[in-house]
């Protein structure tokens, strides 16, 4: 009864939003449907109209890959999907690929590389994937922007990197913060036996919350909140004791809950930076020793077309970039800082209350990671995307949000399922204590029904990455005769986008490619220029092709290419790289 | 299980001078050594076949079933298998020494010696013999991995030789979209790739004076004649010659430890070869692999793997890290005792001015240590024979550069590694001398030098199997309470040299502690105490304590207690609380 006038007031805020946001997903004509031009393919807008999508809960294992074979069923024009590999206990690891075939194959597009919970309990970037899917799907038609994003760039989606933790996490009662490593059984108390500590859920009530025992020897005390339990000040004397998970000594060591199951965490088995166990807690055995980190490091190495990532985890509101491992200096190139500068600022509007960061020195020093991986091993432009990271419930004006505030936040939101009221027990060892707390769907990830703002402002972040990728334009390639069919053509190459083609930290690892240009007549030489192409370097080596090397991102290349043709021969010019969306001109020789 | 039946000493250390081994058993091993090395093979001048190792190891298995098992790696990788030496009758956890054969393709010796060795060691494991290694396989496991770049090894002795020093991986070098297009090859059709000599003036290279078949490269100021590329042509067209040769990635130094791009032959990234992660999962699904000795052809020295530089990077960030690593500086104290002992066996000595090349980036000694937390080192098999006595050279007023005398001295023990210069018109440089050096002179000794080295590589490992951490209890001793309740205390020695993992693993938790349980029985009481106790290590020649309070009702009831850990064989106890010694503060 004490919630209810909260939770009254909390719907009155939510549902207006809810509807407004939602609406784009499930029920079109809930807001003012964008006008409608042709179907892209046939029965579009059909299949458009009976998807719908809830994203008022969090998905289960089952219900994600329900989700993935629908897209892939559903949209096969622009969806596809791969089973890359197989996790520990053998499920199936999953790719989605966005892409319209009909103007090239996926891996001859610049791509755009994402995935999610690779940390078994960070689960809403696979909502944020599904939401990014189904923005492009459904506005594909109308927007020009995702019309050209899906026309001219490839999306590749990993929703669940981590598949036994999270079927575990949504089918066992857990905690916010368990589940978070795969599930090769792990010694942590190191006494020969294997993840036989587990938490329990004691008080059967399906959820694993905390323990509490009153105690004047305890380092705990209560807030004015009776609810809310805060470390006690030195001198006062304490309250509680407190055990942060729910259970019993499984194994008789006279410790609790010290050897949950798993493993590895996964995203410190990559193999860059890479440091054992003891000086990076869950690296595993070796770089890539686990199959989930092996399927997605082969992945990555295998699609030199991948010019972006992100990779989505909870909770800290942040916007990181690399490095992870290491301070700026004799690392990241500066040039390489300026193009994340960039992109990670706008990253800010998008998401206002989000903080753009370097991972080491904003978060935490780590080693082994995916984010050190993509740029310091592979030179792509690398993003972890912190989703969430608590609420702005700052009633006190302190500049902070603390635990009771928090607590009233989720009361004020009516999510009463969040916190659960302590309540006595009998403990097999401990005796008479008190079970309740935070549930595992409080604290590192919103309320479902809240999640929806910000699970889409973080996918047109990714989408905005996309966008900057690089993109080739030729600058209106000038032929001339000189005589006995020989044609000097000379043309600027333009990098209209904001990336450059390779990032400096790919050239100094050999990482990167050239921009290739391609011609339809006889290549004699070729080379690069200056402006005004007083000098020229002439192309050492075969002149099948013209290189011209790394262009920066919004730069220029001046080429020249001798070829033998004759008047009114037509000369198509091709401009290709990996990772940049590719350019044509085709000019009538004089 | 108690200790091996053959001489042993009281070993309360790696420095006591007990860690040699005593005259008589120097003698029979060279009684021995002669006996099985006198085989068809030694008259050879060729090494075997990596098809023949394995031949000779199914062989030895065949022959000698309770013994030697032949076992692949994970992953099934050609040429990647394990050969294991214990006593499988007994199939109880012991400590293994793992020895590492060829892991560079262009050196031979390394698998021959594994070979040779395996068969010295199972001939003395015969029970009829004066002495037994067999004595020492029923306490310890010996696994040689002989062959893990069995595919480029063999092309040093190919129909066309060549050297590749790792795995074969197609790699684009010149970064043209095509790869392993242009190598080295026979372009005279001689038989061998040799060099090939261009004649500038002003070139890097001059003759030598001592051997007109010697180029040595000019020193700052010093004009050439010559530029020196290996025999070749441009096969793709783009200007260059040899520029992207048969890829390969050194799987030497493929591991995870201060891996480095710029190592030659990195791959790139570490340890996503097939050979690598074979061999990373033997090692990491046998935990009670001790020691690793990771063989290579020449060099004579011992380079024991050390740990971290200091003012290495942090650790990171995690709750349960483990301890700092320690200073290290016992390890560096049985480094010193194994170069010591590896110098004692070898005779090999540090000559004047040489200089150790390092082990580079990532290599596998180093991961051994660093990741699996056993002693791990590199053991060069070979050297040239030193000049013999009165053999002096002249003084020489230019005297050869240290390049130049160490060709000399190659050219001196194998001339037949360097041909003499001939003229070839070649299709794009013209005019050139092929001849010089084939391209897999210098890598290895001859097969003689190798299976010298193998003697006494083999002396080496039999030392490290008598210095190899070996547990035993001691001691139970009670102290009465009165009322039937006792304090008991177990004392568990460590009879071997080497402590029970290095201090780096001890301290980095890396593998397990050791348990010791005092297991339970109705009719004994554990009053205080944990039933099962752990300790982290055990030094060599070291003990250790762990205490429990029980009550019995008849004290002349049985305790049972027992030792397990990864690196030693069980230990069990039976005492009664009255049977056991009688407690000495």
């Amino acid at each position: 009864m004490r919630m209810l006038p909260r939770t009254l007031l909390g719907m009155a805020i939510c549902v207006p939003l809810l509807a407004m946001l939602v609406g784009s997903l499930a029920a079109p004509q809930a807001q003012q449907a964008p006008e409608r031009k042709a179907e892209p393919f046939a029965g579009w807008f059909k299949r458009i109209d009976e998807t719908h999508l809830d994203f008022t809960h969090y998905y289960s294992l089952e219900e994600c890959e329900q989700t993935i074979d629908m897209f892939a069923t559903r949209f096969p024009e622009l969806v596809s999907v791969q089973t890359v590999g197989q996790s520990y206990q053998g499920r199936p690891l999953r790719v989605l690929t966005v892409c319209n075939s009909k103007t090239g194959a996926a891996d001859t597009k610049p791509a755009m590389y994402i995935d999610s919970n690779i940390h078994g309990n960070e689960i809403q970037g696979t909502e944020i994937i599904f939401l990014t899917i189904w923005h492009l799907l459904k506005n594909y038609p109308h927007e020009p922007y995702i019309q050209k994003l899906v026309d001219t760039r490839t999306f590749y989606f990993w929703p669940v990197v981590n598949v036994d933790s999270r079927y575990k996490w949504f089918k066992e009662p857990n905690t916010p913060h368990s589940l978070r490593h795969n599930h090769k059984p792990f010694d942590d108390d190191r006494d020969g036996k294997f993840d036989e500590d587990n938490s329990n859920d004691l008080d059967g009530d399906g959820r694993i919350t905390m323990m509490r025992k009153r105690d004047p020897n305890g380092d705990w005390v209560l807030a004015q909140d009776k609810r809310v339990m805060l470390p006690k000040r030195p001198g006062q004397p304490g309250e509680y004791r407190v055990w942060f998970t729910e259970g019993i000594d499984d194994d008789g060591d006279g410790q609790i809950n010290e050897d949950g199951p798993g493993g590895v965490d996964l995203n410190r088995n990559f193999p860059a930076q890479w440091l054992p166990r003891y000086r990076q807690y869950g690296a595993g055995d070796y770089p890539t020793s686990e199959p989930e980190i092996r399927a997605c490091v082969d992945f990555l190495l295998a699609h030199k077309n991948i010019a972006g990532m992100q990779f989505y985890h909870n909770a800290a509101h942040m916007i990181l970039r690399p490095p992870g491992s290491s301070p700026d200096a004799g690392v990241a190139p500066r040039e390489d800082i300026a193009v994340y500068d960039r992109l990670g600022k706008q990253g800010e509007k998008f998401l206002p209350n989000y903080k753009y960061t370097q991972t080491f020195e904003g978060l935490y020093p780590a080693y082994g990671t995916q984010i050190d991986f993509g740029y310091l091993g592979l030179g792509r432009f690398t993003f972890t995307n912190e989703l969430w990271g608590g609420v702005n419930h700052d009633l006190n004006d302190d500049g902070k949000t603390d635990a009771e505030e928090t607590l009233d936040w989720h009361d004020t939101f009516g999510h009463e399922r969040s916190w659960i009221d302590f309540k006595p027990f009998k403990h097999p060892t401990l005796g008479e204590i008190e079970i309740g707390g935070w549930d595992q769907f409080a604290t590192r990830i919103p309320p479902a029904d809240l999640f929806m703002e910000e699970g889409y402002r973080n996918a047109l972040f990714t989408l905005f990455h996309a966008s900057c990728f690089a993109e080739l334009a030729f600058d209106a390639p000038l032929a001339e005769d000189l005589g006995g069919g020989l044609y000097r053509v000379r043309f600027t190459l333009r990098n209209q986008g904001v990336m450059p083609t390779d990032s400096a930290k790919a050239v100094e690892r050999r990482e990167d490619e050239s921009v290739q240009v391609s011609a339809s007549l006889p290549l004699l030489s070729c080379g690069l220029g200056d402006e005004n192409y007083t000098r020229v370097a002439l192309q050492k080596g075969r002149n099948n092709v013209l290189r011209a090397g790394r262009i920066a991102g919004e730069g220029v290349a001046y080429c020249e290419m001798l070829v033998r043709g004759k008047k009114g021969d037509k000369l198509t010019l091709s401009a290709t790289h990996p990772r940049a969306v590719k350019a044509e001109s085709e000019i009538v020789l004089p | 299980m108690g200790s091996p039946d053959c001489d042993r000493r009281a070993t309360s250390g790696i420095f006591m001078p007990g860690w040699n081994v005593l005259g008589y058993h120097r003698a029979m091993r060279l009684i021995l050594l002669l006996l099985v090395f006198s085989t068809a093979l030694w008259a050879q001048d060729k090494y075997p076949a990596s098809a023949e190792i394995r031949a000779g190891f199914d062989a030895l298995a065949k022959s000698e079933p309770d013994w030697c098992r032949v076992e692949e790696l994970p992953g099934k990788v050609p040429g990647l298998y394990a050969v294991r030496l214990t006593r499988f009758k007994e199939p109880l956890n012991r400590p293994a020494i793992v020895i590492l054969g060829s892991l560079r393709g262009d050196e031979l010796s390394p698998a021959l010696a594994c070979l040779e060795m395996a068969e010295a060691m199972l001939f003395r494991a015969k029970p009829d013999l004066p002495v037994r290694f067999g004595a020492w396989l029923q306490v310890v496991e010996i696994i040689f991995i002989p062959t893990p770049c069995a595919a480029s090894r063999d092309m040093m002795q190919g129909e066309k030789p060549t050297a590749i020093a790792g795995v074969i991986a197609p790699l684009d070098d010149d970064r043209d979209l095509a790869t392993d297009e242009d190598g080295p090859e026979d372009i005279n059709g001689d038989g061998v790739i040799s060099q090939l000599r261009i004649k500038r003036q002003g070139g890097r290279y001059r003759v030598s004076p001592r051997d007109a078949r010697a180029l040595i490269e000019c020193a700052p100021g010093e004009l050439g004649e010559y530029d020196v590329i290996w025999e070749g042509i441009d096969n793709d067209g783009d200007g260059q010659i040899n520029e992207d040769p048969r890829g390969s990635i050194t799987l030497a130094n493929d591991f995870a430890i201060r891996w480095s791009d710029k190592q030659a032959g990195a791959n790139r990234f570490p340890m996503l070869t097939a050979e690598s992660r074979a061999l990373a999962d033997f090692f990491v699904a046998h935990p009670n692999i001790a020691c690793a000795i990771n063989l290579r052809s020449l060099g004579g020295r011992l380079a024991v793997a050390g740990g971290p530089p200091p003012g290495e990077a942090p650790a990171g960030r995690g709750p349960r890290r483990g301890a700092p690593q320690g200073d290290g500086s016992r390890d560096k104290q049985v480094a010193e005792a194994l170069q010591k002992l590896f110098a004692e066996n070898t005779g090999f000595k540090p000559r004047q001015g040489e200089e150790a090349e390092g082990e580079g980036a990532g290599n596998a000694a180093d991961w051994l240590y660093e990741a699996c937390g056993a002693y791990a080192m590199n053991y060069y098999l070979a050297r040239l024979p030193e000049p013999e006595k009165g053999e002096k050279p002249p003084r020489e007023e230019n005297p050869p550069t240290k390049e130049e005398a160490a060709l000399l001295e190659w050219l001196k023990y194998a001339p037949e590694d360097c041909l003499e210069w001939k003229a070839f018109k070649h299709p794009t440089l013209g005019e050139v001398e092929i001849g010089g050096w084939k391209i897999t002179a210098r890598k290895d000794v001859k097969p003689a030098l190798a299976r010298e080295g193998a003697v006494k590589a083999l002396d080496f490992v039999w030392e490290l199997c008598e210095a190899t951490a070996r547990l035993r209890i001691t001691k139970v001793e009670a102290k009465d309470l009165g009322d039937g309740t006792f304090k008991i205390r177990l004392t568990l020695s460590n009879e071997g040299a080497l402590d029970y993992k290095p201090q780096l693993a001890a301290q980095s938790r890396i593998g397990q502690p050791l348990w010791v349980t005092l297991e339970e029985n109705k009719k004994i009481e554990l009053v205080s105490g944990a039933r099962k106790q752990s300790a982290e290590n055990i030094n060599g020649g070291a003990t250790v304590t762990f205490e429990w309070v029980v009550r019995a009702k008849d004290p002349w009831d049985f305790m049972k207690f027992k030792v397990e850990g990864e690196r030693c064989m069980p230990l069990e106890e039976s005492k009664s609380p009255k049977g056991c010694e009688e407690w000495k503060e």
